[in-house]
């Protein structure tokens, strides 16, 4: 609901409507990856947090940083990108709400376009060595609408796009953006299937350079790999689990394919 | 006794809404990792998977010495999995309801789905270690 969605930042949120950006929304999914590609962004494009979600269905958790409380599903903004990032897994019953606020999150920045990424769980991403080599693949919508960027264009136009079925947050996020009209592409990399994977969310952020016009350096998020995967192996185990409740499956074949 | 009928019904309806916040709670959280601050040890995360002759486990175990990873099975329905890591980690990057200290390596022992005669091959990727384990 869009009166979930508390700004905190009144003036940021004026210059965000002006200024035709993508919104990207994270939340905790397979490999975390979009989750720790956004922390990544919001440090080194130096976003400002301008407002949250408070919501009945927002789990009940604060994130404090050095005795700081914040709210677990936050909206930040950078000069070319506004973010929503959940720092927690939603329940899998309140996907759909979650979806809901993030469009009227983009509704109220007036967003050119919705930005979504998630994990490929591959059951061989072990034998991945090299960043080059993990598989992206899109899936979007609407990308014709009159705003949206020629290079926006031209990357899914030459984009790998993905077939199958895609089962968790992101699918909820979808069905809402096809309801409503509004331009979205989900970016899908190669993942760890139950262990955070920041290389994958590295190789995501190298797509959103070139998707979005930015110029993040990841060298940083490589160097730092080995120790998020340690600090985000709770929330790992925590995702998993939701995506257990929700007993669904990322990678099923189409109908069309066996009918 | 009318009185009472009220009180019950409200203490129940609270009953209620505490067990339904409880589940919640549990199922966002889930079951913590069995870390052991005894041992300065941190229970790694892994994955288990089952084949009609073996039992494939996996672990991730970021920044452990390769040399330092020990498997063996404490019998043939439990195996045993540690590694040093390569720097000390500081208790608050892990937990921070945990006493200010420093984890210094992984073990965990693994609930095999099936019961197993012997370890067949141990492989690692990065950081992260396949076990085969071969079923009776």
């Amino acid at each position: 609901m869009s009166s979930d969605i508390v700004w905190t930042d009144r003036e940021a949120v004026m210059r965000s409507k002006l200024a035709d950006k993508p919104l990207f929304i994270a939340t905790p999914d397979t490999g975390l990856i979009s989750l720790i590609a956004a922390a990544h962004l919001i440090q080194k494009l130096n976003a400002k947090l301008i407002g949250y979600v408070d919501a009945p269905w927002v789990p009940p958790v604060s994130v404090v940083s050095e005795g700081d409380p914040y709210m677990p599903i936050r909206i930040y903004s950078a000069d070319k990108l506004d973010i929503l990032i959940s720092e927690v897994p939603i329940l899998p019953s309140a996907w759909r709400q979650f979806a809901i606020t993030g469009y009227h999150v983009a509704t109220q920045l007036s967003s050119i376009m919705i930005v979504g990424a998630t994990g490929i769980p591959n059951p061989k991403r072990i034998e991945i060595q090299s960043m080059d080599d993990l598989r992206v693949f899109y899936i979007g919508k609407f990308l014709e609408t009159e705003g949206i960027s020629e290079e926006v264009k031209k990357a899914f136009t030459e984009a790998k796009k993905f077939t199958g079925t895609l089962a968790g947050p992101y699918s909820s996020i979808i069905s809402v953006l096809i309801k409503q009209s509004i331009p979205f592409v989900i970016i899908l990399v190669d993942s760890y299937p139950e262990y955070p994977d920041p290389e994958s969310a590295a190789r995501l952020i190298t797509e959103l350079n070139a998707l979005l016009g930015l110029n993040v350096d990841i060298s940083s998020l490589i160097e730092r790999g080995a120790e998020i995967r340690l600090m985000a192996r709770q929330l790992a185990l925590q995702t998993r689990r939701q995506q257990a409740l929700a007993g669904q499956k990322t990678g099923n074949p189409p109908l069309h394919m066996y009918v | 006794m009318g009185e009472r009928d009220i009180f019950d019904e409200i203490f129940r309806e609270i009953r209620r809404r505490l067990m339904s916040l409880e589940e919640d709670v549990r199922s966002i959280l889930g079951p913590a990792p069995k870390d052991d601050i005894d041992e300065e040890a941190i229970e790694p995360l892994s994955t288990v998977h089952e084949t009609a002759d073996a039992v494939i486990v996996t672990v991730d175990m970021p920044l452990v010495q390769q040399d330092s990873i020990e498997a063996k099975l404490i019998d043939d329905e439990h195996l045993l999995v540690r590694g040093e890591i390569s720097r000390r980690i500081a208790s608050a990057k892990i937990d921070s309801t945990y006493p200010t200290m420093e984890f210094r390596r992984y073990k965990k022992v693994i609930t095999l789905p099936a019961r197993v005669r012997k370890i067949g091959r141990i492989s690692v990727r990065g950081d992260v270690i396949t076990i085969y384990l071969r079923k009776y």
